[in-house]
């Protein structure tokens, strides 16, 4: 029986904000980590919003908060206090079973070291979230092999990770995050493995697949490269939003770039 | 533009079919082999060590059973020559009255013998089915053991002993002390038992008599030969003359007795040649061995090839000897002598086992037990490590959709079909060693008596509690696994 969650509760949350839809949204998140008797805070209130299909970079130096706050939005991590909607659902409100559709359907994680399974073909892969979501044998093969073909390693989808490059991996493994069209794509730091060029086009699929299938791209990173193809940026420091910039607004000069990084 | 309006619709995710989680888990094992043969290996040692238990246990009581039937053959004769010939003491009379079956003939031949009323008979019969058991339970104590409940006395004075108040005080002393050792029975029945026997000193005279009586018209009739003589050759007026004096009834399968005792006859011809002393020294010469070492079995290896045995009969002639037994017989007899100890042999070894089923004791129990924990220990161990090993990758899928349940129950059925491949490879290894076992103590023909159908079911036993041992090890490693946060993937190497 399909349980559909439609809590609209405190009339601030809306489904559109400045004429444009909403996917994500945070309202006064905190979350606490407690270590004995100290309690620390890794997130001190974060309230923003991602608007659908747009292309969103998540930055911050190291103990920010950034994978805090990137583990919430994913639905990976729950908050200590505040809210995190996806699409008017709130994410704390939901059981495992539920979280684990949420995962399956709608979100699909790429991940800074690819974790793609080891001991299996990059068609299996690539088809394994399908396999949870009961699609057929054949179906899933078929998808996956278009999904690889999408990527440009159609003829490789019988090797095995450890047969492929790092570019290929990550390639293989946006691949396997779009196996049961999400609506977001979650990237953690996708290109910091890969050099310059396979950086590129892991990029370049990225744009591609956020024009071309409007899957709203989140991704935290410490490229510099992303400032120019993100469509907005977020900087987060100390369990807050530092601020936040559209890409007209980022002074990108040559030879230095302006805004905080690191 | 329609799927920028489309909203996200949460459900339940979906519980997959239980032949694709096996096919899922049947991929992990497939791809960690070596790990899994750990689990394998641990599984079928423990496997291996219950059903070889079992095997051996289920084919020692086969072979009992086989042997007995064929010692039934042997005994036979020698009962009925115990019966008839040799002189029989009162407990014997008395155990016969307890054992033998309501129409046994010799029931009525005792009766005859003793002039018994019915009322008598009835009386001393239960008294006698009563004792039989003590009688089995004193006869089969290690002979340590009689010495130390009674000083070692013969079983057929145990009655007579425990009929003495002294000794029946001390021998309870023991008994309490050594408590336990399988009593059939209360202690003071037996004590009221052998006052009992005790009493009937003049029936049991009574009977002796009678039965001497008719011993001794026998003998006359037939010239005072040996009475294993009279079996070697019965002719239609011996036997009339056996049921007439009580010594047979029409029933008797005097056919059997007749073959048994023509062979022991023969060999006690063979026996008597062997021993005349010139004969011996130059046979001795011949077979190449010290006048001493010159036996039945170390004739019957002499025997074998036909060279010696024309060595044999040469010499035979030489000495003048009446000997007219053919080669053929001599070679019957041997072999069915050394038959013959072996069967009886084999009964006395298997004894053990034709008590009970399994007839398992205590301490094998107990063995079986800690084995038993220790395979589940380690399995959950090497499960543990597992499960540790693999965190990024139950990570990444429940990131992909796993549910927790799914990850548990693709551990579970790892294991349990480590569990079932453990358990099949543990009782096949089991069974090959037991029958090989047994092949080497019984001979290798024993592989046509085996309990096949009963070895069927154990193995299917033992692999169920393969599969048994391997979930239950694996429900809390299993358990850890599903508990593993997603979170964990996002983690930097």
């Amino acid at each position: 029986m399909t349980s559909e969650k439609e809590k609209i509760e405190e009339s601030s949350v809306t489904t559109t904000e400045e004429g444009r839809p909403v996917i994500v949204r945070t309202l006064r998140l905190i979350k606490e980590y407690q270590m004995g008797s100290v309690t620390t805070q890794a997130l001190r209130g974060v309230d923003m919003v991602i608007y659908r299909g747009e292309m969103i970079a998540v930055m911050g130096p190291s103990g920010s908060g950034k994978s805090t706050f990137f583990n919430m939005i994913g639905g990976l991590d729950s908050p200590s206090k505040g809210r995190v909607f996806i699409d008017e659902v709130d994410v704390a409100q939901l059981s495992a079973v539920e979280l684990a559709f949420l995962r399956c359907h709608k979100i699909g994680y790429i991940f800074q070291s690819y974790n793609l399974l080891r001991y299996m073909t990059a068609l299996e892969n690539v088809t394994a979230p399908m396999v949870f979501a009961g699609v057929t044998e054949k179906d899933a093969q078929e998808r996956g092999m278009d999904l690889l073909g999408l990527v440009g390693l159609a003829d490789r989808w019988h090797h095995k990770p450890i047969q492929m490059s790092g570019g290929q991996q990550q390639r293989v493994a946006i691949a396997r995050s779009m196996a049961n069209n999400p609506t977001i794509l979650l990237c953690d730091e996708p290109t910091a493995n890969l050099d310059l060029k396979t950086g590129r086009e892991v990029l370049d699929l990225l744009v591609k697949l956020n024009k071309e299938r409007h899957v709203t791209v989140i991704c935290a990173t410490h490229d510099h490269r992303m400032l120019n193809i993100c469509d907005r940026m977020m900087w987060i420091r100390d369990g807050q939003i530092d601020r936040i910039k559209t890409r007209s607004e980022v002074n990108i000069e040559v030879g230095s770039i302006d805004g905080e990084l690191e | 533009m329609k799927k920028d309006k489309e909203k996200i619709v949460i459900a339940n995710q979906i519980r997959l079919s239980t032949k694709r989680t096996l096919q899922i888990s049947i991929n992990g094992i497939y791809y960690r082999l070596f790990r899994s043969l750990v689990t394998v290996a641990i599984v079928a040692v423990a496997v291996a060590f219950m059903m070889y238990m079992l095997a051996n246990s289920l084919i020692g009581r086969a072979v009992y059973i086989d042997s007995h039937h064929n010692s039934i053959e042997y005994k036979v004769y020698d009962r009925w020559l115990g019966w008839i010939g040799h002189d029989l003491e009162n407990v014997d009379i008395f155990r016969v009255l307890g054992s033998a079956p309501e129409d046994d003939y010799r029931i009525e031949a005792i009766v005859k013998w003793g002039n018994i009323d019915v009322d008598t008979l009835e009386k001393v019969m239960l008294s006698a089915q009563r004792c039989e058991p003590y009688f089995i339970y004193y006869d089969e104590l290690s002979p340590g053991k009689k010495f130390l409940m009674a000083g070692g006395i013969p079983t057929e004075e145990f009655l007579n002993y425990m009929s003495n108040e002294e000794n029946a005080a001390t021998f309870k002393g023991r008994l309490e002390k050594n408590g336990g050792l399988t009593f059939p029975g209360s202690f003071d029945e037996l004590v009221h038992l052998s006052i009992f026997y005790v009493s009937q000193e003049d029936l049991w005279e009574k009977i002796a008599e009678g039965r001497s009586k008719a011993t001794k018209i026998l003998k006359s009739k037939y010239n005072e030969r040996d009475f294993a003589d009279y079996l070697a050759d019965p002719s239609e007026a011996l036997t009339s003359d056996f049921i007439e004096l009580s010594f047979a009834d029409e029933d008797v399968d005097l056919d059997q007795i007749y073959f048994r005792a023509k062979i022991a006859q023969d060999l006690r011809s063979l026996n008597d040649l062997l021993r005349q002393v010139d004969f011996r020294k130059v046979l001795c010469q011949e077979m190449e061995i010290d006048n001493l070492n010159l036996d039945l079995d170390a004739f019957a290896r002499f025997y074998g090839n036909k060279k010696n045995q024309k060595t044999f009969v040469q010499l035979i002639a030489d000495k003048n000897i009446d000997f007219d037994m053919s080669p053929e017989r001599v070679i019957e007899i041997l072999k069915d002598t050394k038959l013959k100890t072996k069967v009886m042999e084999t009964e006395v070894k298997t004894l053990t086992y034709s008590r009970g089923k399994f007839g398992f004791s205590i301490s094998v129990l107990w063995l079986i037990g800690v084995s038993f924990v220790v395979c589940i220990v380690g399995i959950t161990n090497a499960m543990l490590m597992s499960v540790m090993e693999r965190f990024r990758e139950i990570a990444t899928m429940k990131c992909l959709g796993a549910t927790d349940s799914l990850v548990m129950s693709m551990f579970v059925f790892e294991s349990c079909i480590q569990g079932v491949v453990g358990g099949f490879l543990g009782a096949l290894l089991a069974l090959i060693l037991s029958i090989s076992v047994a092949m080497l103590q019984y001979g290798a023909s024993v592989v046509s008596i085996l309990p096949y159908g009963d070895l069927g079911i154990s193995t299917l036993i033992a692999m169920a509690i393969g599969v048994i041992l391997a979930a239950l090890a694996s429900v809390y490693p299993a358990y850890v696994a599903s508990r593993l946060a997603p979170m964990e993937a996002m983690r930097l190497e």
